[in-house]
């Protein structure tokens, strides 16, 4: 693992960030520092384009360009005001976005997003936090995750025992768990409809609380 | 024209997704949620600290101690989480969010205007249900208990050239925890 960590400034400027099997971050774009052992990069409008070692640990904050991560990095924070948001492969992510998209490919462990607005996607991930007011979430597998949206629709496939908390305003909530497995439930919706296709048993808990949203949960086959 | 300068704690605490709860729900029920933000929020903070305004849904807030600031905020964001909040709105999501900036603002009667104030209120606007953002003023002024805060990425708010860095109290607590109790 690196013990160099990469932080990245840029305003409007597109930023890539390659993990790859090196021995040290190099700039390939963009203004660079070295401030106490870690690498500053910053920039206006001119695109950042930086290589480092693989399970490096990126802070990156941008104001409107795209943010795109490729290969498998460290713990991830990203904070971008409408642009999108990509991270192929990290142990830890914490990604945030006014308006623009985040789209996450694998996290091992917590994978922490907000998005005001704008879409968010995560394949697969250990456990997921997402919040979004009109986006909507989409989560291919995770171990434990705890999402809520106010309007935005909800999609949750769950792997193994489900630990799954969502909540929303009117948002629809749509889950899936394995074939055979069978979970505590709790599916609270005021005036939505709710249709549950899973047997129900004491595999793991899935909560789920909306005023107005339907709710479905079914069983992969 | 000159007025009283303050240094303290600016905080911002507002309800997340507002406009469109009101939207889908009606002026009746954000009425309530105004109220019991304000009441919650009185409650929590007690004496360490005061209301300053309200805007819309959120609050303007000013305390003289950081770490005072720090636990008052996350005080506010458990009561929040308290099961027994979770019933009053009929199943409408009640979640607060929250930021702590350090600075000096102008004093004008009882309320402060100024640059610390817009930045305490853009930073929010990033937090998350039942999150606590703080900036790197705030951090400075807090000594050890700054290593309760993780980092994450910096911020760009309108109208200011530099970018603001930002950190997330690793104990906010997670809104949606309690759903089960």
């Amino acid at each position: 693992m690196s013990t160099q960590r990469l932080f990245v400034t840029a305003r409007s400027a597109r930023v890539v960030v390659r993990a790859e099997p090196v021995t040290a971050i190099s700039v390939q774009s963009g203004k660079a520092e070295s401030v106490g052992g870690d690498v500053e990069v910053s920039s206006a409008s001119q695109a950042v384009d930086v290589t480092v070692p693989e399970g490096t640990d990126v802070v990156i904050g941008v104001a409107s360009g795209h943010v795109n991560c490729f290969g498998a990095l460290g713990a991830v924070s990203v904070t971008s005001q409408s642009g999108n948001i990509s991270v192929q492969s990290a142990r830890e992510i914490d990604a945030r976005s006014a308006s623009g998209s985040i789209e996450v490919g694998v996290c091992d462990e917590l994978c922490r997003i907000n998005a005001k607005s704008g879409r968010i996607d995560v394949g697969t991930a250990h456990t997921v936090e997402a919040t979004t007011m009109s986006g909507r979430i989409d989560i291919g597998g995770a171990e434990h995750s705890n999402t809520s949206a106010v309007s935005g629709r909800i999609t949750i496939g769950s792997t193994g025992v489900p630990d799954i908390v969502a909540r929303t305003s009117s948002g629809t909530v749509s889950i899936s768990v394995p074939a055979g497995v069978t979970p505590t439930t709790r599916l609270d919706s005021k005036s939505g409809s709710v249709r549950c296709d899973c047997g129900v048993g004491d595999d793991g808990s899935i909560v789920v609380v909306t005023k107005s949203g339907a709710i479905k949960i079914e069983s992969r086959s | 024209m000159t007025s009283a300068v303050v240094t303290g704690a600016i905080a911002f605490s507002d309800i997340v997704g507002f406009t469109e709860l009101t939207s889908d729900h009606g002026d009746d029920l954000a009425l309530a949620m105004v109220e019991r933000h304000e009441s919650l929020v009185s409650s929590a903070i007690g004496d360490h600290g005061r209301i300053v305004k309200q805007l819309g849904d959120g609050l303007l807030l000013f305390f003289d101690d950081a770490c005072a600031a720090v636990e008052s905020m996350l005080e506010i964001h458990r009561h929040a989480n308290n099961p027994a909040e979770k019933q009053l709105f009929d199943g409408v999501p009640f979640w607060l969010r929250s930021s702590l900036h350090w600075g000096s603002p102008r004093v004008r009667g009882l309320d402060l205007i100024g640059h610390d104030v817009n930045l305490a209120s853009r930073v929010s606007g990033l937090a998350s249900p039942g999150e606590l953002l703080a900036t790197d003023d705030l951090l400075n002024e807090i000594g050890a208990r700054r290593e309760q805060f993780t980092r994450i990425g910096p911020i760009f708010v309108k109208g200011v050239a530099e970018p603001i860095r930002v950190w997330r109290a690793t104990a906010s607590p997670v809104m949606n925890a309690t759903l089960l109790a």
